[in-house]
């Protein structure tokens, strides 16, 4: 692995589950990198999606409270009916903003932040969804010198997310989950 | 959404322009979603460059005056949290002393959505006639707002899924009239109600209210201006007075052991005594 710390932010809707459980399951409890989930999420529904991925995760699962600093080898998931943006200066800051893409947590806000904090250390991946929500964040993590990666539409259950998401950004990075989680690995 | 990206450059010089040309402070205000609101400003003048932006608002005071409108945040649906509520009622309203009347402040009100949650369910919990209502306004456009109370219909779906999920028998229809595209409360503010005109954090009360409704407000500050917020916030609470947070926020290292959380989770805190 590369000395360099890196941010990994994940963008995924209906469909996302599995994979963003595999990745989890995947990573060793030593990971050294950043990981923050913008997924959406039932918005009254505030307990137990940070407990489901926990037992899939040997590293720290949380919901950041808002101006909580950011923490290597971390896996944060944005909080129900929050967006869940990240401040300069390494910390994280909540809104209620009003929904975007019909979406609060929205991927694209967090993906935009996360851009403009973190530039070349990010990394974003578009996952299976049914909106567009994600696709002009992950322009802007490219636009903004990080790593834009879409899972293959093809094998997701619901091609709609990684589809828009290819469109906007032209990324050439389109990987199945299996190849994400050996990226995620390698880096 | 913008592809504007806004410098931290441009958007401090756009801040403090703002600030020299208005009085309107936001220059300690947390950066990502302010400089997100700001470029949405900008795309829908079809502004490219912070620079744009600057030589538009300077002497235009219509601009000036909406600018700060889209500065600020409104609230998002009404009963949002419903489980934070009905542990209110349960653990903090039903218990609040009902000799004297009881001082509310609601700090930094945009819209109303969270002032006439906290007004219904203070009815609901048959106080609203003992209260003393003081609510702080940025602008006197915010009264008028607020006092006219029009919600818009698309918050009405998930303000019914919260009235649902809330430890009561009442329904949506029971607490609001539907018009065409909105829905307003059919209770109105209280005849006790005073709305001061002043940035939150200029407020000098000391030892006055008994409830703070503060939900989902130090979200928008910085580091600084949080802990400033939460000091006005303390103070102006008497002792073993309530401070109600947003289920994001927390009151700040400093602030830990002056406050104790009355239901772990539903950031409702109790002011220690000491």
């Amino acid at each position: 692995m590369s000395k360099e710390q890196k941010y990994i932010v994940i963008g995924g809707s209906a469909g996302s589950f599995q994979t963003i459980t595999r990745i989890l399951d995947a990573l060793p409890n030593n990971y050294p990198h950043t990981l923050f989930l913008a997924l959406h999420r039932l918005k009254y529904v505030r307990r137990g999606f940070v407990e489901a991925l926990s037992l899939k995760s040997s590293l720290h699962v949380s919901e950041p409270a808002d101006k909580d600093t950011i923490l290597p080898g971390t896996i944060y998931l944005a909080p129900a009916n929050y967006h869940m943006l990240i401040e300069p200066g390494n910390f994280f800051a909540l809104s209620t903003e009003e929904s975007i893409n019909h979406s609060r947590p929205s991927i694209d806000l967090t993906f935009r932040t996360a851009a403009f904090a973190f530039k070349e250390q990010l990394i974003g991946i578009i996952l299976s969804g049914a909106n567009r929500d994600g696709a002009d964040g992950l322009y802007a993590v490219k636009k903004q010198g990080g790593t834009a990666i879409v899972q293959k539409p093809d094998e997701c259950q619901v091609r709609t997310m990684p589809a828009a998401a290819l469109e906007t950004s032209k990324t050439n990075i389109v990987l199945s989950d299996l190849e994400i989680i050996e990226f995620l690995k390698n880096i | 959404l913008t592809e504007i990206c806004l410098s931290i450059t441009d958007f401090r010089r756009i801040l403090q322009h703002l600030f020299v040309e208005t009085g309107y402070d936001f220059r300690e205000y947390a950066v990502s979603t302010l400089k997100f609101r700001i470029e949405r400003v900008m795309k829908s003048y079809n502004f490219e460059a912070g620079e744009e932006l600057l030589s538009f608002m300077s002497g235009n005071k219509t601009f000036q005056e909406s600018f700060v409108s889209d500065l600020q945040i409104s609230g998002t649906e009404l009963f949002r949290d419903p489980e934070m509520w009905s542990a209110l009622r349960k653990h903090v309203l039903s218990k609040l002393p009902t000799k004297k009347p009881i001082q509310v402040f609601v700090p930094s009100c945009v819209s109303g959505e969270e002032l006439y949650t906290l007004i219904i369910w203070l009815n609901e919990a048959e106080l609203l006639d003992n209260v003393e209502l003081t609510v702080s306004i940025l602008t006197p456009k915010n009264e008028l707002v607020i006092r006219q109370a029009n919600f818009n219909i698309r918050k009405s779906d998930q303000t019914k899924k919260n009235i649902e999920l809330l430890d009561t028998d009442k329904t949506f229809d029971d607490f609001f009239n539907v018009k065409q595209d909105y829905f307003t409360p059919k209770l109105r503010l209280p005849a006790q109600t005073r709305f001061i005109v002043s940035p939150f954090v200029k407020t000098d009360y000391l030892n006055v209210f008994d409830l703070i409704l503060f939900r989902n407000k130090l979200l928008n500050y910085n580091d600084k201006l949080h802990r400033e917020a939460m000091h006005v916030l303390h103070d102006s609470l008497v002792k073993g007075g309530h401070l109600m947070l947003g289920i994001g926020e927390n009151t700040g290292e400093l602030f830990k052991r002056r406050f104790k959380e009355v239901v772990k989770g539903e950031r409702i805190f109790k002011k220690n005594s000491f």
